[in-house]
């Protein structure tokens, strides 16, 4: 009987606990200038646990095992059903190092579009569209 | 004020504001491209309002417009159109029945002092969806 409970708990908390996958969202112009890419958990809101920025020869990144670069960090992060934003900001939160503004669309097959804006202050911007989930 | 009547003052200042709600370098015409055979076309207005006037949409082999001098392209009409410093949003639709049709949604960014880059989405009922890369913002 106890090891019966047992199973049932660890099923009943394995149904309960919350899906850590994540995935990446990749933005670029259509000369690949210029990037943003992001790594989202699949949860209710926005949840950005990793990036990397690259403008020219410029690259920043979140952490080493993401890319080459100098550390980024993500500053403010927004995103409802038609609209995407992140600041990408330095480690010490002080100064902006990127902005990314998106549109979302849908086409007929549920597929999401991304179209929008690169934004890194002192290097340029760029439209950019993404590919991601 | 120095002998200047206050109603031309109060009309300068107006100027002044409406200028400095206006990109100084916006061109009359937006042109926006998926890089493929998806572009859209927005003529501005002129003078005080800046707004879209006509807008032309082009998909693969399919036309919508909403000037009505042009004939070919299925008639749409301009639904709603905003613009900013930031972005642009303009919804097109039917002429007749009123259903929107047509969502462009473009987000502006300056690359330098004298030039703005745009980048969005087009969606188009019962067609598609797309990225667009667009200029003349």
């Amino acid at each position: 009987m106890r090891r019966f409970a047992l199973v049932l708990l660890l099923c009943l908390g394995g149904g309960a606990a919350p899906a850590f996958a994540t995935e990446w969202i990749d933005c670029s112009d259509a000369g690949h200038h210029a990037s943003f890419n992001f790594l989202v958990g699949t949860v209710d809101v926005l949840s950005i646990s990793g990036l990397t920025v690259t403008a020219g020869k410029k690259a920043w990144a979140s952490q080493p095992v993401y890319g080459p670069g100098a550390l980024i960090a993500v500053g403010q992060a927004y995103e409802d059903t038609d609209t995407l934003r992140v600041d990408a900001m330095d480690p010490g939160l002080e100064a902006k190092i990127a902005e990314l503004r998106l549109f979302k669309t849908s086409e007929a097959d549920g597929d999401v579009i991304y179209g929008g804006t690169l934004h890194v202050p002192g290097y340029g911007a760029w439209a950019v569209s993404c590919d991601g989930p | 004020m120095g002998g200047i009547p206050s109603l031309g003052v109060a009309a300068f200042i107006t100027l002044l504001l409406a200028a400095a709600a206006t990109p100084a370098f916006a061109a009359q015409s937006v042109v926006c491209t998926d890089g493929d055979s998806t572009s859209v076309t927005v003529v501005r207005g002129q003078g005080g309002l800046t707004t879209a006037k006509t807008v032309a949409v082009s998909v693969s082999d399919r036309n919508w417009s909403t000037d009505p001098n042009v004939s070919g392209p299925r008639q749409l009409r301009i639904a709603q159109a905003f613009e900013d410093a930031n972005e642009m949003l303009i919804d097109l639709a039917d002429a007749t029945a009123g259903d929107i049709d047509i969502k462009l949604r473009l987000f502006k960014a300056a690359a330098t002092a004298t030039s703005v880059v745009g980048g969005g989405t087009l969606w188009v009922k019962d067609v598609g969806a797309y990225a667009l890369t667009c200029t003349g913002l």
